[in-house]
């Protein structure tokens, strides 16, 4: 299935862009998302451990299940307030 | 109340939007202000990038947590995004309760919490 997945802050400057999309298999889960976006994107290697999934406006753990037309998000810590 | 909004905010613009029920002898409120500094180096301002839907929605979840922690009535936030300068209020947090005590901890407990969860970044400039 294909997924969108919004870049934000530190991962949208390393991956220049603000949204991509990825292939993943149909019974994906959130953790695979790392995963195959840091094999095609080197760049986002350095900060995938500080990555948090969000699906659906909702933090993710790693065995949220993924479907198609989920909004799939990268949060790097976050600095608000 | 929730609101993310590149509108400025204030708690004076704002404070009619919580409700004080009769009830109610406190209502505390917190303004976060664009300072002129951070880690020592000078700042002019700092630009917010916020993803709106999922901070709209993770603020909602926040309130809840601290008005089920404790006896509070109504909660309202407001967080603006973009390009803020010094002086500038990014951040306002209302709550209304029978008493102070509990007011002033679940003011302290939400903007704690918005700070580890809630998915809005910045970057100061100066």
């Amino acid at each position: 299935m294909k997924i969108t997945i919004l870049c934000f802050a530190g991962v949208r400057e390393a991956l220049g862009t603000r949204q991509l999309t990825v292939q993943l298999p149909n019974n994906a889960l959130a953790g695979s998302v790392l995963r195959t976006l840091s094999e095609q994107y080197p760049a986002l290697r350095p900060l995938a451990a500080y990555v948090r999934i969000a699906v659906n406006n909702a933090y993710a753990s790693a065995e949220t299940p993924l479907h198609e037309g989920d909004e799939v998000a990268l949060i790097p810590p976050v600095a608000g307030g | 109340m929730i609101l993310i909004t590149t509108d400025p905010i204030s708690i004076t613009t704002l404070r009619g939007k919580l409700p004080i029920a009769a009830h109610c002898g406190a209502a505390v409120w917190f303004e976060g202000v664009v300072r002129n500094q951070n880690d020592g180096h000078p700042v002019t301002a700092i630009e917010y990038e916020c993803y709106a839907s999922m901070a709209e929605a993770e603020l909602g979840k926040i309130a809840t947590e601290a008005q089920q922690r404790w006896p509070i009535d109504d909660i309202l936030v407001a967080h603006r995004y973009g390009c803020l300068a010094v002086g500038e209020i990014s951040l306002v947090i209302g709550c209304s309760s029978p008493h102070r005590a509990e007011a002033f901890m679940a003011v302290q407990y939400i903007v704690d919490e918005l700070k580890q969860r809630v998915p809005i970044w910045k970057r100061e400039m100066g």
